[in-house]
């Protein structure tokens, strides 16, 4: 598995999952062979063959970032008979394509064509769409206009920019007690604009100093073009292509097995995630980041060891974006022009929803506290209608800061308060 | 590693000289800053102690709003700004940076 992993050909540690599943489910297709063969009364359904997609499924395509939000909605949906497939082929930018023209085609799939999110006690098998098509809803890191590369516009009125929650990406390195713990926005400049571009010796920035060891993505990953803009680079100047690493999850494997203090590369806070079977969480740790302007450098929590996304929340740590959900709309009520893909955006910060982004360190929008309205762009305060900062933090750490306060309804809040998901939030 | 604890020493002490302004002490839509804790000595995933970043123990009461005037030079107002938002005081671990190098710029990319 590792060797797979190592070798790129599994491209995220979600797809290390599915090997396994998928290896555990033709071992039981062989069985039941078997067992038939020797007039056995086994009927266990072989899952080896992939079934197809419902007629009427939900497909979602792009960033591999919502992929734990999708899975909790996607529960949701199937009880209001709504079935969401996925697949995360594409990077961000592809999931911008999917649904906004660009001058690269859209990606149609039909054979594997999306993880099976609708059956909750199995989504990540796969199934073939009837009919090759494009996404209902194009998921993605970055502003369409951030693809340019692959000549994305910017958002055209026909099509719906739903803004989800805020994903945090992070500058990875070998989890030595050595090694530093904390990068700034110039030496990132330098790093993966100059010495991973094979430029001037006299500007690295130590242990940084191996091109070969500056592991990246590719232009089309939010990831990468969120990195880019932190760093103040041009995406085409962002590294050199030949560092770029097939997915996040043989980019994690390979820092992973790199004791080394040059490596560094480039990952979003939720990928670094435990793998294996048993799981075992990898040596890879993520940096502080010192933005422009900025006097000192923050985690994305309050510590390095805290899961409460303060940081990220409030405006401390700089390199985060939307996950934006793309998807065609109606020009009448400004809402999607699918009403079972209206449906499933409704479902985003649901309560269910807001625990699983929590536990996956995303960070809904109720619990934001700071918005932009392009790609690294600068802060505005932001207050949600409906603010889940207390709720967030007790998903996210098992318990709620001290300064909230437990309630059932309103008349616990007070009048400049309200009861949301158990806890008291400003009005 | 102890050089590098004295080189962080020195630019934790060295680092800022301005103090907190008090003057508007919310933060955005009014709600209330209200500061986790008021420790500053942290241990980060390496293990190694970093110092303190800076900034008084005291918080600056101010209608009954207050801020931790951590780290040193922190912003305690209403932030408007993109540097008011990036340095607004905070009790989360505030790590100097303090690697040297010769900055590049756009005209050094090759």
């Amino acid at each position: 598995m590792r060797q797979l992993i190592q070798a790129g050909v599994l491209e995220s540690p979600h797809e290390t999952e599915i090997l396994q599943e998928m290896s555990m489910r033709n071992a039981k297709a062989l069985l039941a062979s078997l067992a038939v063969a020797t007039g056995g009364m086994l009927a266990a359904k072989s899952a080896s063959a992939q079934t197809a997609c419902p007629d009427n499924a939900v497909v979602i395509r792009g960033s591999s970032a919502s992929e734990p939000l999708i899975n909790a909605v996607a529960v949701l949906a199937k009880a209001q008979g709504i079935d969401i497939v996925y697949s995360s082929s594409g990077g961000s930018c592809l999931g911008v394509g999917s649904v906004i023209p660009t001058g690269t085609p859209p990606v149609l799939q039909t054979t594997g064509g999306g993880k099976t999110k609708f059956d909750a006690a199995n989504q990540n098998a796969t199934c073939n769409l009837a009919t090759a098509r494009a996404a209902d809803i194009g998921a993605s890191d970055v502003y369409s206009t951030s693809c340019s590369n692959i000549g994305a516009p910017a958002t055209p009125a026909t099509v719906l920019d739903y803004l989800g929650p805020v994903q945090a990406f992070v500058l990875a390195v070998y989890d030595d007690p050595s090694f530093p713990v904390v990068i700034s926005d110039q030496a990132a400049f330098n790093i993966f604009g100059i010495t991973a571009r094979g430029g001037d010796a006299s500007f690295a920035v130590s242990p940084w100093i191996v091109p070969a060891d500056l592991l990246t993505r590719n232009e089309t990953s939010g990831t990468q073009q969120t990195w880019a803009r932190a760093a103040g680079l041009p995406i085409a100047k962002f590294s050199d292509p030949k560092n770029d690493q097939t997915g996040a999850g043989p980019l994690l494997a390979k820092i992973n097995t790199s004791p080394r203090s040059s490596i560094l590369g480039i990952l979003a806070l939720n990928d670094i995630v435990a793998t294996g079977t048993p799981p075992v969480q990898p040596k890879v740790r993520p940096l502080a980041f010192k933005a422009k302007g900025q006097d000192f450098g923050y985690y994305t929590s309050s510590t390095s060891t805290a899961s409460d996304m303060i940081n990220v929340r409030d405006g401390h740590y700089s390199p985060w974006a939307n996950i934006h959900f793309f998807t065609n709309k109606d020009a009448t009520t400004g809402k999607a022009s699918n009403a079972n893909v209206q449906k499933v955006l409704d479902l985003i910060e649901t309560q269910t929803a807001v625990t699983a982004l929590a536990k996956a360190r995303v960070v809904p929008q109720c619990a934001m506290q700071v918005s932009r309205t392009e790609d690294q762009g600068n802060f505005t305060a932001y207050k949600p209608a409906k603010p889940c900062g207390c709720f967030f933090e007790k998903e996210a750490s098992g318990t709620a800061p001290a300064s909230c306060t437990a309630c059932t309804d309103d008349t616990a809040c007070g009048s400049s308060g309200q009861c949301v998901y158990g806890f008291c939030e400003a009005k | 590693m102890n050089r590098y604890l004295l080189i962080v020493s020195v630019a934790a002490m060295s680092a800022f000289a301005v103090g907190c302004s008090d003057d508007n002490t919310t933060t955005d839509g009014g709600t209330v800053f209200t500061p986790k804790d008021s420790g500053t000595t942290t241990t980060p995933d390496t293990g190694t102690t970093v110092t303190d970043a800076g900034g008084s123990d005291a918080t600056t009461a101010d209608g009954g709003v207050q801020c931790s005037n951590k780290p040193v030079g922190c912003f305690c107002g209403t932030p408007t700004t993109q540097a008011q938002f990036l340095n607004r005081c905070t009790t989360s671990t505030a790590l100097p940076f303090t690697i040297t190098f010769k900055a590049g710029t756009a005209t050094d990319l090759p």
